[in-house]
């Protein structure tokens, strides 16, 4: 299988160990990954300008179509704003089918003669597949479970999925957005064991990490308190910016007091595998 | 240009209100694979209490004691009635089935010995209902306290103790008022927040030291029904064992958390027993045959064709957008199935709201078969699996019966169970 | 007046170096510095020398650089030091002798190929970022360079066809005159070393073939020990061709004494521009490789720094343009601030207190804010400037400097006519049921000086018309956009989109 590998901006900086075990877990399901030149997602944009942040998927996608891959990506915000601008996109298309509202069609012209500046055309046929949904829709869950070598310790684990796939689920269509599984099956099979917690689907705050610190901080340490209830050993993510935020110095101290641990769900699933 | 998706499964489930996810969790529970359409949010406005007959006879101001006399009159008088197409067993069977399942989920229901309690509403006025939570049942001990205590929260919309102490004063010897202010909480205080409050032992501890001045004088405490979201009956006993004393849960206006725990619960069990759920997803077009139905689901991103071979229709009333009202008539929006109503608009209120009579657009609806199967003006049915249940179908005035939670669990139950014999017996 | 001009030019040279050094040292109270000293020695080298790094991000751009590097390295070492270096290495050294010569000519041609692709690449990478004011900033080192070749070239060519010059090293070297044969030397130098006569001997000699023999002894005798044959000089003798027919001016002018001049002119002129221009780069390269890139434990202790001399290690080559996440956000808007050499140029005309006025800054500080730190930048540029540091730095910097973009009250106008429309689809079927409020985290964790509005009450602001109010409340600026609100609605309605929207509509670009 061959997957194009959209790492997203901050991986390379910010959470190096992501994109190396993403990497390594890939190399042993045997995925091949082609490093495209993304940009940005488009995501950040989403809060200043439709236009950039559309026309800033739709390049990503269209380069992935130009080589006729699908898009894989280990961040949950990457994820949701390419399936929302695909969205958009085809909201877009059909709007001028139905009728001739010209704005809209004014604006897709727009964005396909900026696409073709760059010799690249989308038709929409490009795939978005987050790193869960991939495990468990495409290789199959049952199919992993055979590939697990050595089964972890019997820890608690607590997951946290991120928004931005979660919801709105008519956008992402990600998992049932009031009662997700699939991260916690996924934990399972690892021979750890994943507990119920009252935070899985509650953001991590990173959002307005800039804008205010101490909002942003307040929701963050809601999850220790949580997360020591619930007993749990590790918090597992599957997202950049919510392990950002969990990596955040003040945060990771009070959880060496209780001995919790963020942990990024691919650390997990390459000690396994 | 929309993405396609195909799913084959054996029963479809539209809509995802309370009949949409007892029949969810009936079919799950017997194995079929199971799909839902819906939009669960309709879930936040339910309260949480499971009323099967409140009210009958009609008479103002009366409260149905003992269930089973209420539903034999019933059966007798309207025969049309969802609750005449079963016996009081079967009714009483669907209940315990949904208790069991929310069991599972970590929701506990009191057991109800066939008798309906009086609660006491945020309002300071009871209301009959059949099935209590575990938090609320303790209100049946009101009778006899006489040192009552409220509390509330300052900044808590829809629930003020002094209010309900006035109504309630005559009855116990004195009611105190125990009024609580957070202080790191400023313009709202909005219920699931406080009730995620709750969940900190911390905060529990802060709660029952505010309590304890009170400890000698009362013998009954009543709260708002903000005592956490999960394991609330488990906060709940550990307040009380703090405080040493008794306390219960006082339902309020919604969304009440109550429903947002019943809407958990449903949700969490759902999950785990694989069922399907398009959220949000409408259905667009339909066809069917002998051998079962083709739907077309689609929500903003989707458009999913779906391949079964029952149908359980609870796409509810005119909220939940099960029945429309045109000018001229109302009309079923999926099905476009026949819908018993009065013969023209006039006819479908009345003048005075409060009419005894109640109105009669109130008891239209889908006419079914005694398994919920809509049947058609001559009495046959449309197809041999679909199935209706809910608030959509006819002759069932629930808001004034107080039947709702009934009525949807009884039809939901019902038909799942016959669709389970059918497709046993066809070998499918 | 050659070493006057040189000391001189040293002293500029130096002076100019501790100047701009001064420079960005004084505002760098503004920039955190790095603590500690630790250095990278080995990649410092090799990307310096071989330009490690440029290889990798464009192999034309390297071909290029090292034509020049490599050319120039030369000849400055061997050529231009020739007195000091070349001579004590090689006994038998000497200009005109191959292959010497023959290398000063090829390294030659090889920098002045490189400046001629300089000059293409700029022409073509002004076009595609459509970047008019950065179109003449490298021109001026690129042309000094080419000129001072040029110039090279030149004087040798002119000193090629040199009569003059000719009959000078014939008295100071050969010993030979009219009687004895020196009219033989001059028709063997007329026909192999393209020098121009004033009276051509070639074609008015009668037994040609026979002076050309003497030539050649004489030549071997007096003058093959220190003069090769000219065709090994390729570029010059060329030129030497085309100025022949302006020869016997030239000749007669003496252009090779001030050629001469010139070129050694051009040198020092070069020397004392080093400072000033983009050649600064040259010295800056090393000193900005040397030092570490700043990692993820410096930004999680917050001790990112930046050295703001490194920035005239740029050399304006746009690499980390081409890169940059955010050009698709150029590309749109074409606001080419949101760039990174553009912002690199910003920064340091703010760095060298070249006051930028209020509008400059918040533009900067709002393009700098487009910027996702994804290190691409950084990972590419060959001058190895630690840029991911610069942005952080900078935005922290500019957030300090308090500069207030938006009005705290009164009325912000909104970007464009934003169609939050009302409608069955949007807040209209808003019933005010809470419910968006009820599972909102900002509304569970914010305090009140933290936030002011409730979702249900912005969604009620809509449906009142007061588009302003709900847009400058602290509730749209808190937003997590976690959906939540969205997805439990019971009436469908797209809060957070309507949010988001709202923001759009208001933050400025």
């Amino acid at each position: 299988m061959k997957l194009a590998y959209f790492p997203g901006c901050k991986i390379d900086f910010y959470l190096k160990d992501y994109g190396i075990s993403f990497k390594s877990i890939m190399k042993k399901l045997s995925v091949e990954l082609v490093e495209l030149p993304f940009n940005c997602c488009g995501y950040p944009a989403r809060n200043t300008d439709y236009e950039v942040c559309m026309f800033s998927s739709l390049r990503n996608l269209a380069l992935a179509r130009k080589y006729k891959l699908d898009i894989i990506t280990p961040c949950m915000c990457c994820y949701g704003q390419l399936q929302y601008a695909s969205l958009q996109w085809k909201q877009l298309g059909r709007q001028i089918e139905n009728s001739a509202k010209k704005q809209t069609s004014e604006l897709k012209q727009k964005f396909n003669d900026l696409l073709a500046q760059e010799n690249l055309f989308w038709d929409g046929k490009t795939e978005i597949k987050h790193l869960l949904t991939f495990l468990y829709n495409d290789i199959g869950i049952l199919n992993l479970k055979k590939k697990i070598k050595n089964r972890l310790p019997e820890k608690k684990v607590v997951t946290q999925y991120g928004c931005h796939a979660l919801r709105p689920f008519t956008v992402t269509g990600f998992d049932n957005p009031h009662a997700p599984q699939i991260f916690e099956e996924l934990i399972n099979i690892t021979g750890l064991k994943s507990v119920e917690w009252s935070k899985n689907t509650e953001c991590c705050g990173n959002p307005i990490l800039e804008n205010s610190k101490t909002l942003s901080l307040k929701i963050l340490n809601s999850k220790l308190d949580a997360a020591i209830k619930a007993k749990a050993d590790y918090i597992c993510t599957a997202c950049t910016h919510c392990q950002m935020q969990y990596n955040e110095l003040s945060f990771q101290k009070e959880c060496k007091k209780h001995n919790i641990t963020p942990t990024l769900f691919t650390q997990i699933l390459d000690n396994a595998l | 240009m929309i993405d396609k998706q195909n799913i084959t499964c054996d029963i479809v489930i539209i809509g995802a209100g309370f009949a949409g996810m007892a029949a969810a969790a009936r079919a799950s529970q017997l194995g079929l694979k199971t799909v839902m359409a819906g939009n669960s949010s309709q879930l936040y406005f339910a309260s949480g209490l499971f009323d099967l007959l409140g009210v009958y006879p009609l008479v103002p101001g009366t409260i149905l004691k003992t269930v089973e006399t209420g539903l034999n009159l019933l059966k007798e008088q309207s025969p049309g009635h969802p609750y005449s197409k079963a016996s009081i067993k079967e009714i009483l069977q669907s209940f315990d089935f949904i208790t069991h399942f929310l069991q599972t989920a970590g929701l506990s229901y009191a057991p109800s010995n066939g008798k309906n309690t009086s609660v006491l509403t945020s309002a300071g006025t009871f209301k009959p209902s059949f099935l209590i939570p575990e938090t609320i049942k303790k209100c049946n001990l009101l009778r006899k306290s006489r040192n009552l205590l409220i509390m509330d929260f300052k900044g808590l919309k829809g629930f003020n103790a002094k209010q309900m102490a006035a109504m309630i004063e005559n009855r116990h010897d004195t009611v105190d008022i125990l009024r609580i202010e957070l202080f790191q909480h400023s313009h709202v205080l909005s219920p699931m927040h406080l009730a995620a409050m709750f969940e900190s032992s911390n905060f529990l501890k802060k709660i029952a030291k505010k309590i304890l001045p009170f400890a000698d004088k009362t013998d009954l405490m009543g709260m708002p029904a903000v005592c956490g979201i999960n394991n609330s009956f488990e906060i709940l006993t550990k307040l009380e064992k703090i405080t040493g004393i008794k306390i219960f849960e006082i339902p309020m206006m919604p969304p009440s958390i109550p429903g947002l725990r019943l809407k958990n619960a449903f949700e969490k069990q759902l999950a785990k027993n694989r069922v399907q759920f398009l959220s949000q997803a409408k259905i667009k077009s339909q066809e069917f045959n002998n051998d079962g139905f083709i739907l077309n689901a689609v929500n903003q991103n989707m458009e999913t064709r779906i391949k079964t071979q029952g149908i359980i229709l609870a796409s509810g009333r005119f909220q939940g957008g099960g029945l429309h009202a045109k000018r001229g008539k109302v009309i079923e929006t999926i099905f476009n199935l026949p819908v018993y109503q009065p013969e023209n608009r006039n006819l479908w209120h009345n003048i005075n709201f409060f009419e005894k009579q109640g109105h009669m657009i109130n008891g239209a609806g889908i006419e079914t078969d005694n398994v919920f199967r809509p049947v058609d003006r001559n009495n046959s049915i449309i197809h041999k699996n679909l199935y209706a249940a809910g608030t959509i179908l006819a002759h069932n005035d629930w808001i004034r019966l107080k039947s709702g939670s009934g009525v949807s669990a009884l039809s939901a139950y019902t038909a799942v169970n016959d669709f389970y014999a059918n497709s046993i017996k066809t070998g499918a | 007046m050659f070493y006057p001009a040189l000391y001189a030019s040293l002293l500029f040279a130096a002076a100019g170096f501790l100047f701009q050094i001064y420079r960005f040292n004084r505002t760098n109270k503004l920039w955190q510095k790095q603590k500690g000293f630790k250095f990278n020695f080995a990649p410092a080298f090799f990307n310096t020398l071989f330009q490690t790094k440029l290889f990798k991000a464009s192999k034309t751009r390297w071909i290029i650089h090292s034509l020049v590097l490599s050319g120039f390295i030369y000849l400055l070492f061997f050529h231009a030091l020739a007195d000091l270096i070349s001579v004590k290495i090689f006994a038998y050294y000497q200009p005109t002798v191959d292959p010497f010569q023959f290398l000063r000519n090829v390294t030659g041609f090889m920098v002045a190929m490189g400046c001629f692709g300089f000059l293409l690449k700029k022409f073509f990478n002004v076009r595609s970022t459509r970047n008019i004011r950065g179109k003449y900033q490298n021109l001026f080192s690129i042309l000094l360079i080419f000129s001072l070749i040029f110039s090279g070239f030149m004087l040798e060519a002119v000193k090629i066809i040199s009569e003059p010059l000719f009959m000078e090293m014939v008295e100071d070297y050969a010993g030979v005159d009219e009687d004895s044969g020196l009219d033989d030397l001059k028709i063997y130098w007329e026909k192999n070393y393209s020098v121009v006569f004033q009276n051509s001997l070639i074609s008015s000699y009668q037994s040609l073939e026979e002076a050309l023999e003497e030539g050649k002894i004489l030549n071997e005798e007096y003058c093959l020990d220190c003069h090769s044959n000219i065709s090994s000089a390729f570029v010059s003798k060329a030129l030497a061709g085309y100025l022949k027919k302006t020869a016997q001016f030239l000749n007669s002018s003496r252009a090779d004494n001030l050629l001469y001049h010139i070129h050694y002119l051009l040198s020092f002129l070069m020397l004392i521009c080093l400072p000033f221009s983009r050649l600064f780069h040259i010295l800056l390269i090393p000193f900005a490789n040397l030092k570490p890139k700043s990692d993820i434990q410096d930004f999680q202790k917050q001790k990112m720094g930046f050295h703001p001399v490194t920035l005239d290690a740029c050399t304006g080559c746009m690499l980390c343009s081409q890169v940059c996440s955010v050009y698709p956000n150029f590309v749109v808007t074409q606001n080419i601030e949101v760039l990174p050499h553009a912002k690199i140029r910003s920064t340091r005309k703010m760095m060298l207190g070249r006051h930028l006025d209020l509008k400059e800054l918040s533009s900067l500080q709002l393009s700098n804010k487009e910027c996702t730190t994804c290190n691409n930048c950084t990972n590419i540029c060959p001058s190895g400037i630690d840029l991911q540091a610069l942005w952080i730095t900078l935005s922290k910097t500019l957030d300090n400097m308090d500069l207030k973009t938006t009005p705290a009250h009164g009325n912000i106008p909104f970007k464009k006519e934003y169609d939050i429309i009302p409608g069955s689809e949007s807040f209209d079927n808003c019933v005010q049921c809470t419910i968006c409020t009820n599972v909102c985290p900002v509304i569970e964790y914010s305090s009140k000086s933290e936030n002011d509005m409730t979702p249900q009450q912005i969604m009620n602001l809509l449906r009142l018309g007061k588009k302003q109010m709900a847009a400058q409340t602290q509730m749209v600026q808190n937003c997590l956009t976690c959906y939540s609100c969205q997805e439990s609605c019971p009436g469908e309605i797209k809060v957070t989109d309507i949010i988001i929207e709202l923001r759009q509509a208001v933050t400025e670009c």
